[in-house]
């Protein structure tokens, strides 16, 4: 039983080694991943977008999603799934339908979640979707929620000064 | 049919990680007996409950099956795993939609569970009749099962062997264009023939918040009461209670929480209810509004019309949350989870005078491993909490007054 559990662990830590950065496709986010892009970010403003297959207000938000991103390239954009990595499949087919695939995506890839939504967000208790904007010093604002077109905007106007 | 993967390392990670599941599920198989299919449990979400004759039942999900086990020593041992469905399905549950399992009077053994077939999450019946050592073939409830979701089942068995089982449905999600994202109908089915599989489905309310948990008992006069998140006209993710009435109608929904919660997201995050035997509702919500943020408890002898001031459960710096309530006579337990960024605890709080006074928190349980939510059930005379965690298993105990 110790050794089957232990088999993931180590399958992982030896695949993460060999993890090429990243791809059109989702990378496993794990303890240090959150950490990984803020400093892949440094001195940038972006955003963080955590979404899940499950919930219906994520993909709701999608198509708005999808418009700001063609409409401003400039603007970082990174997207974590907050599933199963067995769901991998369907958050690729949902992120492809969406033109959302090409942009850095992640998947929660260890099996205690909370550990990492705390490393996230130690007061935040995974409603979705959950939003983060970083500003250039990434001083960032969390909101949970669709959010309109009206306040993307406000958002940009505040990370992009 | 299966997707290629432009990144190697993560489908190869997948693969792997695939083939030791598969490979886990087919020792359990073989050689099944409690210890090893505690590591199998879908999720960490085991559902249990007593029958009258004070046996306690228990259901367990796994990846293609869900099985059953019983214990005569209230979980200090149990008997060998019977199999529900006899050809493999995609098994869905999650600690905030876990299936459920009712013993009635006549020592029938109901249970519901979720799988996935052409359709995404809908819910299966089956029942054994020689006391859980075979089940009958799992049957659809859902008349929409091809088309809509139907997921957050509650099941209930009155003293008569009614049964009565709800569920969230999607059916008429794509007819209302102007709901909001995560509302749909709650619907119930009430037979006492459940053998015959005839399953009439019966329309509640709409505008029920898709991804909580609905909360259902039944009252002293054998009714069902029902605590439901809602998505309120103003956009507000509050709550309502919704009665049966004596003429087996159902009431307007009574809103009883009032925090604003003014949000379009999925908390999953449901509310639980209990009704002690002079009929005085007790229940504890969750909330993000305007007004009140953590978990809460409030009693209401009138079904909501009037109700208690809100307390507030837990230290919300450590998320309290994932809160379950019930009374027993004039006892009430509470008990919750708590996170300080490692260590998971489950934190009781009881009251000896129905809701009025209460002990300070005490932590009973802990993990560091990924775990469900805190089930209370009772036997009549005692109060007992369910809990699983990937680390320790499934730990059931009775909370001493």
């Amino acid at each position: 039983m110790t050794l089957k559990k232990r088999i993931p662990g180590l399958l992982f830590l030896l695949l993460a080694l060999l993890n090429a950065p990243v791809q059109a496709e989702p990378s496993a986010f794990t303890s240090g991943s959150y950490q990984q892009i803020l400093a892949s970010n440094a001195n940038q403003p972006f955003m963080l977008i955590i979404w899940s297959v499950n919930c219906s207000s994520c993909l709701k938000d999608m198509a708005l999603l999808s418009s700001i991103h063609k409409s401003r390239p400039e603007l970082k954009m990174v997207m974590l799934a907050a599933d199963e990595l067995s769901a991998a499949e369907q958050i690729q087919q949902i992120l492809e339908k969406n033109q959302l695939s090409d942009i850095e995506n992640w998947v929660y890839a260890e099996e205690n979640t909370q550990k990492l939504q705390f490393a996230i967000d130690p007061k935040w208790y995974g409603e979705l979707p959950r939003t983060y904007f970083f500003d250039k010093a990434h001083q960032r604002t969390g909101v949970s929620g669709v959010l309109s077109k009206e306040d993307y905007d406000e958002m940009f106007a505040k990370i992009l000064k | 049919m299966r997707k290629l993967y432009k990144n190697p390392s993560l489908s190869l990670f997948i693969a792997l990680a695939s083939l030791l599941m598969i490979n886990g599920c087919q020792t359990g198989a073989k050689n099944l007996n409690a210890d090893n299919l505690a590591g199998q449990i879908l999720n960490t979400t085991v559902s249990v409950n007593f029958a009258p004759d004070g046996r306690l039942w228990r259901l367990m999900p796994t990846d293609d099956a869900v099985f059953v086990d019983s214990s005569a020593d209230n979980g200090k041992t149990y008997s060998k795993p019977v199999r529900v469905n006899p050809v493999a399905q995609r098994i869905s549950a999650w600690p905030e939609n876990p299936p459920a399992i009712v013993v009635g009077k006549s020592g029938r053994i109901h249970v519901l569970y979720y799988a996935d077939e052409q359709q995404k999450s809908t819910s299966f019946f089956s029942y054994s009749d020689d006391n859980g050592q075979t089940f009958s073939k799992p049957v659809l409830i859902s008349d929409h099962a091809d088309t809509a979701r139907h997921y957050m089942d509650q099941m209930l068995v009155d003293k008569n062997n009614k049964v009565y089982m709800f569920w969230h449905d999607t059916r008429h999600e794509q007819h209302n264009s102007h709901a909001a994202a995560g509302s749909l109908s709650l619907y119930y089915t009430v037979t006492d023939q459940p053998n015959t599989a005839k399953f009439t489905n019966q329309f509640i309310s709409d505008a029920v918040c898709s991804c909580c948990r609905t909360a259902i008992t039944l009252s002293p006069e054998e009714k069902p009461v029902i605590l439901v998140r809602m998505v309120f006209q103003d956009g507000a993710r509050d709550h309502a209670l919704i009665n049966m009435k004596s003429d087996g109608q159902w009431s307007k929904p009574q809103r009883i929480t009032n925090d604003n919660w003014g949000i379009e997201a999925c908390p999953e995050h449901g509310p639980a209810l209990s009704i002690d035997t002079q009929g005085r509702s007790h229940l504890t919500w969750f909330t993000l509004g305007d007004k009140r943020q953590g978990i809460y408890y409030a009693r209401t002898d009138d079904y909501g019309k009037t109700a208690s001031e809100p307390m507030q459960l837990g230290d919300t710096s450590r998320l309290s949350g994932h809160s379950d309530v019930l009374a027993v006579d004039n006892r009430v337990v509470i008990a919750w989870k708590e996170f300080d960024g490692n260590e998971t605890s489950i934190v009781i709080k009881e009251s000896s005078d129905r809701g009025v006074t209460w002990s300070k928190d005490k932590k009973i349980l802990n993990s560091t491993a990924k775990s469900g939510y805190p089930e209370l059930i009772g036997n009549g005379n005692n109060i007992f909490l369910s809990w699983t965690s990937s680390d320790h298993g499934h730990h059931f105990m009775e909370i001493n007054p």
